[in-house]
């Protein structure tokens, strides 16, 4: 944060990528108007707004929920909306796309691959047989619902695809959030075919890949704990070999 | 880009390997450093418990159980140490080579337990006990 | 990194252990004996020893987390005493150890 002519200023470096005027990307710079409240989303919306129209980006919901507003800020994956300029005092602070996926225009990346993992888990509740509505919902335990409720906190915002060193060098590794939402249903008493997401998360892309980074831990803005619910996730594959084969199907 | 779209199977070769790997990490845990600090530290330094007892007990050779006990920890600390180091050398960068390197792993891993398991009938069969009295 | 180097020195000490387990072997005792007391392989002990010791409390934190310790019916251990309690347990296993193969 400068001061130019007695207004305070943040200034950001932009990764911009505009292919239809420049094949290469480059950096650009804005200095806008500095407030102690204000987070790296209201910056580049005061950008877009006020200094250049042309800057591309994703954000809906600026409260954490949507989940589409990830970029790297300073170089660590982080929700946008969520990170205070304040939090970078004094200094330039640089904003690029999310790590480890395709740009298609500015800080937009291309999220088909981590979309089509998503479909593939089946995250939903399998019943067998739905029981009418008429018998009532289905009941936990506050026990059970412990069991897989940090994991169902995941808001698909792929910042621990961008922290995971694994998925940079692999892309068909299933990766932190698909594994951990898998789990989630996995873990859930209420549904009735855990198995049917094992040939995606025991896969030899699936959790196998993992080698205990543990960045998207801790990279994560909702507490989720992906490498925790990968670790589970191998030792159900690992004590499923013990089990006899699955009769049916 | 065109993607073939993904098969799905579970692997039951690496799940198995990854469950010995576990179960190594828990006995790298519990049972190698007891074994490190008698046979490496304590003996040679003669601190307790091995300072005043008699040499044959020292390195575990008594009883088909002790035996048991140096092949499990030995065998189980071999291959959690190599299957652990050979899965994070790719994080340092040597994605390249990692197929190579998973290959060498593999073949350290079976070499130590083949000779593990060797040195140790031999031990456990043939053993003179009194080859360690002639020479103190 | 550190990681990289307990399952370096895990490794490394396992295959010192089976050459140490071949010379005993060969019969010959004093060969045996003059590379345990050699200073360069007590030194390594030492240092194996360290990071095995190392790798057990990361271990013990990991599985800590993984499957969570109960202390009674509603309480749950915290992550540091859960590794306090997997440190007791190694000791315990390391006497019982001792005891079996040495003091009995
Ligand atoms: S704008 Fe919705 S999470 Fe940031």
């Amino acid at each position: 944060m400068t001061k130019d002519s007695g207004v305070e200023t943040a200034t950001l470096k932009v990764f911009r990528y505009r292919p239809e005027v420049q094949t290469e990307p480059f950096v650009q710079e804005y200095k806008v108007p500095y407030r102690q409240d204000m987070v790296v989303l209201d910056a580049l919306n005061y950008i877009k707004d006020h200094i250049d129209g042309t800057l591309s980006y994703r954000w809906s919901c600026r409260m954490g929920i949507c989940g589409s507003c990830g970029a790297n800020v300073d170089g660590e994956p982080k929700l946008t909306c969520a990170s205070f300029l304040h939090e970078f005092k004094g200094k330039e602070i640089k904003i690029e796309p999310l790590a480890n996926f395709p740009v298609i225009k500015d800080l937009i990346v291309n999220i088909e691959d981590f979309m089509e993992k998503l479909d593939h888990i089946k995250p939903w509740i399998i019943r067998k047989e739905e029981t009418p509505l008429e018998k009532g919902e289905y009941r936990q335990t506050p026990e059970e619902l412990e069991a897989y409720k940090q994991f169902s906190m995941c808001i698909n915002c792929m910042l621990c695809y961008a922290a995971c060193p694994i998925y940079g060098m692999n892309e068909e590794f299933l990766g932190p959030a698909a594994t951990a939402l898998a789990y989630r249903y996995i873990a859930d008493t209420r549904d009735q075919d855990h198995e049917a997401r094992f040939p995606m998360v025991h896969d030899k892309e699936g959790v196998w890949e993992c080698t205990l980074v543990g960045e998207c831990s801790v990279v994560c803005p909702k507490g989720v704990d992906p490498m925790l619910a990968i670790q589970k996730t191998k030792i159900l594959g690992a004590t499923q070999i013990l089990k006899p084969p699955r009769r049916g199907k | 880009m065109d993607k073939v779209k993904k098969e799905y199977k579970s692997d039951k070769l690496h799940a198995l390997l990854w469950g010995v790997f576990s179960v190594g990490g828990f006995i790298a845990a519990f049972l190698l450093p007891v074994l490190i600090y008698i046979d490496n530290i304590a003996y040679p330094l003669g601190l307790w418990p091995v300072a005043n007892s008699s040499l044959i007990k020292i390195v575990f050779m008594v009883s088909l159980l002790s035996t048991i006990f140096v092949f499990i920890t030995i065998g189980g600390s071999l291959f959690h140490g190599i299957f652990r180091f050979k899965t994070t050398l790719p994080e340092l960068g040597l994605k390249r080579a990692s197929s190579l390197i998973s290959a060498v792993g593999y073949i350290i891993i079976a070499v130590g337990l083949i000779a593990l398991a060797y040195y140790l009938f031999q031990l456990y069969h043939g053993f003179d006990p009194s080859l360690f009295h002639r020479i103190i | 990194m550190i990681r990289e180097l307990t399952s370096f020195f895990i490794s490394i000490y396992a295959i010192i252990y089976i050459y140490q387990l071949s010379l005993l072997a060969s019969g010959d005792f004093s060969s045996y004996d003059l590379f345990v007391r050699n200073p360069a392989t007590i030194g390594f002990s030492i240092i194996a020893l360290f990071f095995t010791l190392y790798h057990a409390v990361t271990w013990f934190s990991l599985m800590g987390r993984i499957q969570v310790v109960k202390l009674g019916p509603k309480k749950t251990a915290t992550p540091l005493q859960a590794i306090a309690i997997n440190l007791l347990l190694l000791l315990i296993i390391a006497y019982a150890i001792v005891y079996l193969f040495i003091l009995r």
